[in-house]
């Protein structure tokens, strides 16, 4: 019963949604429109609540055991309290100027932040590991130098054939293996949905 | 420590150093080199700018703050253009970060613009599960949205503006700025196969690869890919902003992380050369 009910669960939710995009009916979509589609939202909501739940109970333990970098979990945990009892408590909730303060200055600053090392972190990657030790090498070498610089104005300034010379890499290298890729996961996303639709794949049951 | 070994192993604090003033002189000194022209941006602005007064145009924030730098440009440039057309915007989020930042970046344009909040300008606010808000918003648009509410808790019914738009179809356009999925992808796979909706995007840099495959498949009607795209949209826009000012940076970082690939690859040549004597 434990792997059978999931199972035939999923069987018959997924059948229903897929039928009604076949066979029309205002009725039938309106039923499922109201109760399956409706029940996905109630149960991503339950979730986003659950992760906040375990999130909180994860660095807890991290705090009360003195783990290393528990300084850490008690920033994250007091950012969540902040934010979380600031939202609930003041007048407008996460719309209120006072909330807005508080995010505009810890989240995104921090997330930006975050992200600008970058910037750092693959030119320091790229001077280590970009030598031409090889054909390949050197030709991914000079395509990438030929991409970056016909991506910006300074490009454009030296010579207009490097932005026409990078749209041609990109075009005509780049594009296409991108494409090849969205086709292979397209086939593997359609091919786990089969299987998670028969039952063949289960680790959503925690197996 | 022979030359060419220094040439290998110049340390990372320099490369940090040399990085970090390549990009923050030019935005305190901006050079003003000219932007380069790019046909898929064209192509979202003029479809944005051609689409008649009274067009309903959803803009979706699905983006987090780490693509602050290169979309927030975008929406001011479209935002500002949609309001100048007399279309009626429409605002949201797929993601819970991007709600903040429809409102805050949004706003303050519908406020030059006269905008009347209701009437020709709506926030519909964040939706959890984007994949059945899109399934339920192709026949009932004001169910799927929260059960009716906008962003600010309102009911959806007490404003005039949503009487023109009750489900998927009635948008003329929906623009995703994004940096990640959910975003064009899903817009594309639920409301562009199905209902026929036009999808126009602005994403990151990185994501461009993937933009430009769907506009070549014509499942985008645009895309402003990264500062650039953004840059070359204010440009066409006729005011030049962050993006204009932000390439100048972008140049000097790249020219920069260019010469210290030069130096390495002529310190590795040259140390082969020796060792080979």
């Amino acid at each position: 019963m434990r792997r059978t009910l999931p199972a035939a669960i999923t069987l018959i939710a997924g059948l229903i949604v897929i039928i009604k995009d076949i066979f029309i009916s205002p009725g039938f979509n309106q039923l499922v429109q109201d109760y399956l589609v409706r029940s996905v939202a109630l149960s991503s909501a339950t979730a986003v609540a659950l992760g906040g739940l375990s999130l909180l109970r994860v660095h807890g333990r991290r705090v009360s055991r003195r783990r290393e970098g528990w300084y850490n979990s008690v920033i994250l945990i007091g950012g969540f309290a902040l934010l979380f009892f600031l939202g609930i408590l003041l007048d407008g909730g996460h719309n209120s100027d006072t909330y807005q303060w508080f995010y505009q200055n810890t989240a995104v600053t921090g997330s930006s932040t975050v992200f600008s090392l970058l910037c750092f972190y693959i030119g320091s990657a790229a001077y280590r590991a970009f030598r031409a030790r090889s054909v390949e090498a050197g030709a991914l070498l000079v395509s990438a130098t030929i991409v970056m610089l016909g991506a910006t104005s300074i490009g454009a300034a030296i010579t207009p054939m490097l932005p026409e010379a990078k749209t041609w890499i990109m075009d005509y290298f780049n594009t296409p293996v991108i494409r090849g890729v969205a086709l292979g996961v397209s086939l593997g996303s359609f091919a786990q949905g089969a299987r998670n639709l028969f039952g063949i794949e289960r680790g959503y049951m925690a197996e | 420590m022979p030359w060419y070994r220094r040439l290998m192993l110049i340390d990372r604090r320099i490369l940090y150093v040399v990085i970090a003033l390549s990009v923050a002189i030019p935005m305190f000194n901006p050079i003003g080199l000219p932007v380069p022209s790019d046909v898929i941006a064209e192509a979202a602005y003029n479809y944005i700018a051609d689409l008649p007064a009274g067009s309903n145009v959803l803009y979706t924030y699905d983006l987090s703050a780490s693509g602050m730098t290169e979309l927030k440009p975008a929406s001011d440039v479209f935002i500002d253009l949609s309001f100048q057309k007399g279309h009626n915007v429409f605002l949201m989020a797929l993601w819970a970060e991007g709600n903040n930042f429809s409102a805050l970046w949004a706003d303050p344009i519908a406020e030059a613009h006269d905008a009347v909040y209701g009437e020709n300008f709506m926030n519909l606010g964040y939706v959890v599960s984007y994949s059945a808000f899109m399934e339920q918003a192709r026949t009932d648009l004001h169910a799927a949205l929260n059960a009716g509410i906008d962003k600010y808790g309102n009911r959806l019914s007490e404003f005039p503006v949503m009487k023109n738009v009750t489900k998927a179809k009635d948008f003329d356009a929906v623009f995703s700025f994004n940096t990640g999925d959910p975003g064009p992808t899903a817009w594309i796979q639920q409301w562009n196969a199905t209902e026929g909706v036009p999808i126009l995007s602005a994403c990151t840099s990185v994501s461009t690869p993937t933009m430009t495959n769907y506009y070549q498949a014509g499942l985008l009607k645009g895309n402003l890919g990264g500062l650039a795209g953004a840059a070359y949209a204010e440009s066409l826009h006729g005011e030049l902003g962050s993006a204009t000012g932000g390439m100048d940076s972008q140049s000097l970082g790249h020219v920069v992380i260019i010469l210290f690939l030069v130096l390495g690859n002529i310190g590795y040549f040259a140390s082969k050369s020796a060792e080979g004597k």
